[in-house]
């Protein structure tokens, strides 16, 4: 393992990964997509580009920035443009609502929209709700807009340097994710939180300039914006493919590519072992792969590794509040410590405590805390519940957990219930307010079943009216009306009452057995 | 005796599967034959598996796992194309 404080010491901003290796060496491949190469020198001048439409837009240091577009170059030359520019990126789930998107540009006052053509759609349905929005910037000429928004094309932009003061300690990303009550929470990380976690995982992946990785998680997701910061910094490349609706399609990329390395939530590894011929995985390039994410079921962690060997496998864990990652597995103590999610990564100190932060013994299940420069700053504009999960300088995970003798984490389950399904934050209470919404619902209890595939999957219990009736066709389709495809239950299961305790609280825990006793049936 | 099914015939029947089963009902999608799913966000990793049994299921062929590429699956007039390659294909072992 290489030495992590000793990984690009000079690197103090964010918009820093992309300036040193355009510096050093501009004409390395950068970036690869389906139709070009990206290099390091192409890719500063478009982040100029950028930079510089935000400045003409009037971008003040530390404003937020909304990017809302599918992976690819014009998405990070306008995410390091937003750093250039000493405004704060937002990346945004181009899958959300429009509804749910409005809401968060609302939350961290979001002026600017940095989109691609394709997101008009998606863009006309955030005005219909409240918002601020004054400007979009696009990569080529949207249009003259006639509702008050100003465009600004960034093809017609020079791209010259701007000149800008930051500290490390400022923001520079703010990612929403699902809490247990339903309402997105702007995780706000520092420059320094960000660069610090991607030495420790440059560290223990040992990266290196040869190294580039196959990029089939989005950006906006943290996991996803770490392969980026990750490579950039050892002046590695990513390769982008879209497509991994079409496994086998990827996987030829990845060899035509020489990728080195892949990364993956539990459903992509599920995908390639039930959709893929596995030989193909021994690609003669590719030298690692991770996968975090949530849960994996150690039979497919088995198959992957025996797949890929004598390449290696990295299970993962880690939080979009401790700026992605907090421990890993050494791939080779798979053998002894099947299950487990490894030790901490360099700079992060972890352990399992009570409610009020006292540590446990060795062994006992409690919940995971953790330490170190990669935490979070604040979840934006709320204190509360900035100060529930930030304590003294530790991080609440919401994860229980326990570390045996030799300090290896086994992540027990969630403290607070949130599903995570294919890589996705689920908050069980906002897909159960939508089902409570349909006329026949009388309750409904929303719940992550385990899933070799999905990791959990979206399960729900419910009761109806009396006289009602509902078929699970009828109660998707309402899902869909408010909810993205995956957070529909995948399972529904009819009781005639949920299972309360004497104070009238919803058992959760007996629910599971629900799923076991209960035949699923319609009326 | 040939069966020969019309390109427009599977565009509608696929257009309507998708439609109804996938996006369920969705009115705010619009399908032309030459849309790309992938770039309307149409499908995800679910919904080819899904769209892929249909049509295993209405025409009676196998997907092989190396035909499930966007070059065969990625519009309504591909899978058109696709569908009729697989029939014909088909047809020619049953002749044989």
């Amino acid at each position: 393992m290489l030495e992590h404080a000793s990984i690009a010491p000079k690197m103090t901003l964010m918009q820093d990964l992309l300036l040193y290796p355009a510096a050093q060496s501009p004409e390395r491949t950068a970036l690869m997509t389906l139709d070009e190469n990206w290099d390091f020198g192409r890719l500063l001048h478009r982040a100029r580009q950028y930079s510089q439409a935000l400045d003409a837009s009037g971008l003040a240091n530390g404003d937020r920035v909304g990017l809302l577009m599918e992976n690819g170059p014009q998405y990070v030359s306008a995410y390091f443009g937003t750093f250039l520019a000493g405004g704060v990126a937002v990346p945004l789930d181009y899958k959300s609502q429009s509804e749910k998107l409005a809401a968060i540009l609302r939350d961290c006052h979001v002026r600017r929209l940095v989109i691609a053509p394709l997101q008009v759609p998606n863009v006309v349905g955030i005005l219909e709700h409240k918002q601020h929005l004054t400007w979009i910037i696009s990569p080529s000429e949207l249009g003259v807009r006639s509702d008050g928004i100003k465009c600004l094309s960034v093809d017609a932009i020079e791209g010259m340097p701007i000149n800008i003061r930051q500290d490390h300690s400022s923001p520079a990303v703010i990612n929403y994710t699902s809490g247990s009550s339903g309402l997105p929470k702007g995780v706000t990380m520092s420059h320094r939180a960000i660069l610090a976690n991607t030495r420790s995982i440059v560290s223990y992946l040992e990266l290196n300039a040869d190294d580039r990785v196959m990029q089939i998680l989005p950006f906006f997701y943290c996991y996803g914006a770490s392969l980026l910061h990750t490579h950039f910094m050892v002046g590695g490349s990513v390769a982008i493919d879209n497509r991994f609706i079409y496994p086998s399609s990827v996987l030829s990329n990845m060899e035509k590519s020489g990728c080195t390395g892949f990364a993956g939530v539990p459903s992509t590894f599920h995908t390639l072992s039930t959709k893929c011929d596995l030989s193909k995985l021994r690609n003669s390039k590719l030298r690692y792969m991770t996968q975090a994410g949530g849960r994996m079921d150690p039979q497919l962690v088995d198959v992957i590794r025996s797949a890929i060997a004598p390449s290696r496998f990295f299970v993962m864990y880690g939080q979009t509040e401790a700026s992605s990652r907090l421990t890993f597995l050494q791939p080779e103590r798979w053998i002894d410590k099947r299950g487990s999610v490894g030790k901490p990564i360099p700079g992060v100190s972890i352990k399992i405590g009570t409610e009020s932060g006292r540590e446990l013994p060795c062994g006992s299940v409690g919940e995971i805390w953790a330490q170190g420069e990669n935490l979070m700053t604040e979840y934006w504009g709320n204190a509360d519940e900035t100060a529930r999960v930030l304590v003294d300088g530790w991080l609440r995970t919401g994860d229980l957990g326990r570390i045996d003798e030799e300090g290896f984490l086994f992540i027990e389950g969630r403290v607070k219930g949130i599903i995570k399904s294919r890589g996705y934050r689920i908050s069980p209470s906002e897909v159960e307010d939508v089902l409570g919404r349909h006329p026949a619902v009388y309750e409904a209890a929303v719940m992550g079943i385990p899933d070799s595939q999905d990791g959990e999957q979206v399960s729900a219990v419910l009761s109806l009216k009396q006289g009602a009736s509902a078929s699970e066709t009828e109660l998707a389709k309402h899902c869909r009306m408010f909810l993205p495809a995956y957070k529909i239950p995948r399972r529904f299961v009819l009781v005639p009452e949920l299972p309360k305790s004497a104070s009238g609280k919803l058992q959760r825990e007996s629910l599971l057995t629900l799923f076991q006793t209960v035949s699923e049936k319609f009326l | 005796m040939i069966n020969k099914i019309e390109t427009a015939d599977i565009v509608k029947e696929v257009e309507g599967y998708i439609t109804q089963s996938i996006l369920l009902g969705a009115s705010n999608v619009s399908l032309s034959p030459e849309d790309s799913f992938l770039q309307k966000g149409i499908l995800d990793s679910t919904g080819v598996l899904e769209l892929v049994a249909f049509l295993e299921g209405h025409y009676g062929f196998i997907c092989q796992d190396d035909e499930i590429t966007p070059e065969n699956l990625d519009t309504l007039n591909s899978i058109a194309t696709y569908v009729q390659g697989k029939l014909k294909l088909s047809l020619s072992s049953e002749i044989a």
